[in-house]
């Protein structure tokens, strides 16, 4: 494949890859708003990692392609896969139910360890092709970069959200381990 | 606590925004340390019943 393609393609790729993550996001805001359930403490952890995972793909997009910002996501990645099997290791004793509601049969925290594993993999797969990382003397074109910085922008909001609905809930101490309400109302 | 955790965050994604990539790069470094701080305190690691 030619360096340009490649390079192209990647950073197609990546683009999607942050869509991915945002609409898994948007799944634990319907959630949280429409279906009235307060996160906890792991879950806001997970929700962290997910961020952090697109992190490292931003960078990508906005500044150039590089093995380090794959690193960056990969770090991310294992970090959610921890926090997640910790969780399902909290419900993994018979008749302990689970936390939360479920989507097609599993709960939100199964999912999240599966799509970090994916993730992981398909990151280190992205490794393999190097050719994207040979640097180029024609600038990005306006179109990649424009999207790039939509992308950033979306995912400010998102965080934003989640700062004010993390402080209703927890305030500036640690998070109660089983949330029933919001501490501070707006 | 999760509040300012998403909110170094937000700090971190603004610095992508405006292309400032060391400060970038230095706000992931707290974020994810400040992250695995709270994954250690929510382990809660006394409450585990196993020998290591």
């Amino acid at each position: 494949m030619e360096v340009q393609t490649e390079k192209e393609l990647f950073d197609s790729v990546n683009m999607l890859d942050i869509i991915g993550i945002a609409i898994v996001l948007l799944v634990a805001f319907c959630f949280q708003f429409h279906y009235s359930e307060m996160p906890c403490p792991l879950c806001l952890l997970q929700r962290f990692g997910f961020f952090m995972m697109a992190y490292g793909l931003m960078m990508n997009v906005v500044f150039t392609l590089r093995a380090r910002n794959y690193a960056l996501s990969a770090i991310a990645a294992l970090f959610t896969a921890v926090t997640s099997l910790r969780q399902m290791f909290l419900h993994i004793v018979p008749g302990t139910g689970g936390y939360g509601g479920t989507l097609f049969g599993w709960h939100l925290y199964t999912w999240c360890f599966v799509f970090s594993g994916l993730f992981l993999m398909a990151t280190f797969f992205a490794l393999l092709f190097d050719k994207q990382f040979v640097k180029m003397t024609t600038p990005r074109t306006d179109t990649h970069e424009s999207i790039g910085r939509l992308l950033v922008a979306l995912f400010i909001i998102l965080l934003l959200v989640n700062v004010v609905g993390s402080y209703m809930e927890c305030g500036l101490a640690y998070c109660p381990d089983n949330p029933m309400h919001y501490i501070h109302n707006i | 606590m999760m509040a300012l955790l998403f909110l170094i965050t937000t700090a971190g994604f603004s610095a992508i925004l405006f292309k400032q990539e060391k400060l970038a790069l230095w706000l992931y470094c707290a974020a994810i340390l400040f992250g695995s701080l709270l994954l250690f305190h929510h382990i809660d690691f006394g409450s585990l019943n196993i020998s290591l």
